[in-house]
């Protein structure tokens, strides 16, 4: 049913409908955006590589031959936006000669932007499950299944996400 | 701190995860009874579990103002699917941005300092937050001094990281007995920070003082002790002083205290009016957890989309303003708080601000710049004032009236002015037009968009299409307080290219035939002669 109903938006949109691609943003942001700050950690780059996405994907909705896969492919573009990125950060890093946690952006209590600065500083095959899985609400079998691993090692990378997160909140001093 | 067992560690991260079945919790449980590290380390996890469920629930409340945010940014993309290039640049140009996000600000800005001014009409103030104000008013009367300190919060902000602050429009008092419109400037920080804003009032003589500081330092000071008014000021040393000012026949002290210094300041006059401002209303909590309303004040832009508005927060067991939020994008940028009002003897500094004078101000996160709005100016003082060179229509259109210029700081031009010149139309096609050194600066890419429409004598060339009518509702609404209506449907707007290589902004609220275009382009000429010739 959504697929049929992004293939008909697609069309429209393709055909000129502003409407129906700002329809097609309103039922895939949250996806996208989610998606973003599992591989990039910080709200506001995941903010930022959110809506840079969907401008690219109105720029190059023609080039979609299948509307329904509508939702897979402005996920690929996020992805990519994200992987950009992340390189562009290791470049900074590395041109700067410095180890230096990048700051965090949210700002919704102190809880929370220490919260976000540890999670920017765990591992991206770390980060990403513990985002699908506490902010997506997503199940492990779901998780395996997108990130095209078994379930168990889904298990493992929660186990050791949630324990090195506990361990950076400690080292910033920010343990509750 | 006890340490956990080892081997217990991985169980109890399954434990917090869900991922354990009953046996295995059973037994994980039972081995805790008797092992306090084990205990304290589940309780540790299961904190950092909720900071991630809190979290998650901060990013599922702020998903719709980000939905609106990315649509918004997609509809002021310019025409029908233009060139991906094209409209890539339009969009991601950090001034372009900066540019739409501060019109949008200074329009909110402006309406609630000087208020839209629409007609008079019975108020649609909602009954409990006209209540609250009320409240606010009451706590400026009675005989004992009052004392005020409200805390207000700058938060990290992708918007305005680029252009390094932000700022809320602050009135201080002048030995007149009018207002200058400032800006209370704030840095951009990686961390959240606090500018304290205190206020003592004695009703029965009107005399005041206001203080704002930071941790580090006295931001800006200001009051009136009956005989003289007093604003601090920083020297080029970084040092404050107070200048002291007798103040001139038929001065008056502030009528409105609260609209002044109070937490609703500039709320009052700008919702009390026909066209009210409030958005929405819903229950909610204080950081407290006591019951409030929030009130949503602000206005759609010319999409239709709320950009940036104030949320303002009614205590639901006295009926009081508690805190205010200016929100952007989505986001909160500022959060003003009442931290208390009480009774006082006396000002802590005293009426005449002894004491500030020479206190080091060198290294304040906050800042006021003088003058953020001027109404009314001269062309001689728009002259004078801008860097630029600048026109002015030798005869404004016929089907026009009131024309006026207003003064106001540039947000993206450090120190420098922009002018927006209005006049309004019986038949609604008011006209504005804007000249700044940011448009000077970032409307020449702009132009690229759209096509030549028209060159005249003068020497004027107009170029229309492109984001032009989108500009052209950002600056009707940024005149909103002045033209006295919201954009029109039918809006045309133009970039106007001057011989001087400037792109002064037009819009008009209406259509105009080619024959009203052309005559109104070709009646502008550089304001130093317009003041020359008359």
């Amino acid at each position: 049913m959504d697929g049929l109903a992004d293939k008909t938006l697609v069309a429209q949109a393709c055909s000129g409908s502003r409407q129906a691609y700002a329809d097609l943003i309103g039922r895939h942001y949250r996806a996208v955006f989610l998606a973003c700050l599992g591989r990039v950690g910080r709200t506001c780059d995941a903010e930022d590589i959110a809506q840079e996405t969907f401008l690219k994907g109105f720029m190059e909705i023609r080039t979609l031959r299948d509307g329904a896969q509508f939702g897979p492919w402005i996920y690929r573009i996020a992805w990519n936006n994200s992987i950009n990125l992340l390189r562009k950060r290791q470049r900074v890093d590395r041109s700067s000669e410095r180890l230096m946690d990048p700051p965090a952006c949210s700002h919704e209590g102190t809880h929370s932007i220490d919260l976000e600065r540890a999670l920017v500083r765990l591992p991206d095959h770390l980060r990403l499950p513990l985002v699908m899985y506490y902010l997506e609400h997503k199940g492990v079998s779901d998780i395996a299944r997108e990130l095209q691993m078994s379930a168990s090692s889904v298990y493992q990378r929660l186990r050791a996400a949630l324990q090195e997160l506990h361990g950076l909140l400690i080292e910033q001093g920010d343990a509750p | 701190m006890n340490k956990p067992c080892g081997p217990m560690q991985e169980g109890i991260a399954d434990l917090v995860l869900g991922l354990l079945d009953l046996h295995q919790k059973t037994a994980l449980l039972e081995h805790m009874d008797s092992c306090p590290g084990c205990r304290e380390y589940l309780r540790a996890l299961e904190q950092d579990k909720q900071l991630l469920v809190h979290m998650g629930r901060d990013q599922e409340d702020r998903m719709d103002g980000r939905i609106q945010a990315t649509i918004r940014a997609f509809n002021a993309l310019p025409g029908e699917q233009a060139r991906p290039s094209t409209r890539r640049k339009i969009m991601t140009g950090t001034i372009v941005k900066l540019a739409a996000a501060a019109a949008v600000v200074v329009a909110a800005s402006l309406t609630a300092l000087l208020g839209p001014k629409s007609a008079t009409g019975p108020s649609v103030v909602p009954p409990m937050l006209a209540s609250a104000m009320a409240a606010e008013d009451a706590l400026f009367t009675g005989v004992n001094t009052i004392h005020i300190k409200n805390e207000i919060t700058v938060y990290p902000s992708a918007t305005f990281k680029a252009l390094g602050f932000t700022w809320i429009p602050m009135c201080s008092l002048k030995a007149d007995g009018t207002f200058r419109f400032d800006q209370l400037k704030l840095a951009i920080e990686d961390q959240p920070y606090t500018v304290t804003d205190q206020a003592w009032y004695d009703p029965p003589t009107g005399r005041f003082v206001r203080v704002l500081q930071t941790e580090k330092t006295v931001v800006f000071a200001n009051s009136f002790d009956g005989q003289f008014v007093y604003a601090s000021e920083v020297s080029a040393e970084g040092r404050l002083q107070v200048a002291k000012t007798l103040i001139e026949a038929g001065f008056k002290a502030p009528q409105r205290p609260a609209d002044f210094f109070g937490l609703s300041a500039g709320m009052k006059s700008g919702l009390d009016k026909k066209d009210s401002m409030v958005l929405g209303t819903e229950a909610g909590k204080l950081d407290d957890g006591t019951a409030a309303h929030v009130y949503k004040v602000g206005q759609p832009d010319p999409n239709g989309l709320v950009q940036a508005f104030w949320l303002f927060k009614v205590r639901d067991d006295d009926n009081t303003i508690a805190e205010d939020q200016f929100v952007v994008d989505g986001r909160v940028h500022i959060r003003i708080r009442r931290i208390f009002a009480r009774p006082a003897d006396k000002p802590d500094i005293g009426w005449d601000l002894a004491g500030l004078s020479g206190l080091d101000a060198s290294k304040a996160q906050a800042t006021i710049m003088q003058d953020m709005v001027v109404p009314n100016v001269s062309v001689k003082h728009m002259i004078e004032k801008a860097d630029f060179e600048t026109y002015v229509f030798k005869i404004t259109p016929a089907w026009t009236k009131d024309p006026t210029i207003v003064d106001c700081i540039d947000p993206p031009s450090l120190g420098k002015r922009m002018f927006i010149f209005t006049c309004r139309a019986d038949d609604h096609r008011h006209l504005v037009l804007v000249q700044s050194p940011s448009y000077n600066m970032m409307l020449g890419q702009v132009t690229k968009q759209g096509t030549l429409v028209y060159t005249s004598p003068n020497g004027f060339k107009v170029w229309g299409g492109g984001p032009s009518r989108w500009m052209a509702g950002i600056l009707l609404q940024s005149a909103q307080a002045w033209i006295k209506e919201a954009p029109a449907e039918d809006r045309i707007g133009f970039i106007l290219e001057s011989p001087a290589g400037t792109f002064p902004a037009l819009a008009v609220n209406g259509p105009l035939s080619d024959e009203e275009i052309h005559s109104l382009i070709d009646s502008l000429m550089p304001a130093k002669e317009y003041l020359k010739s008359n």
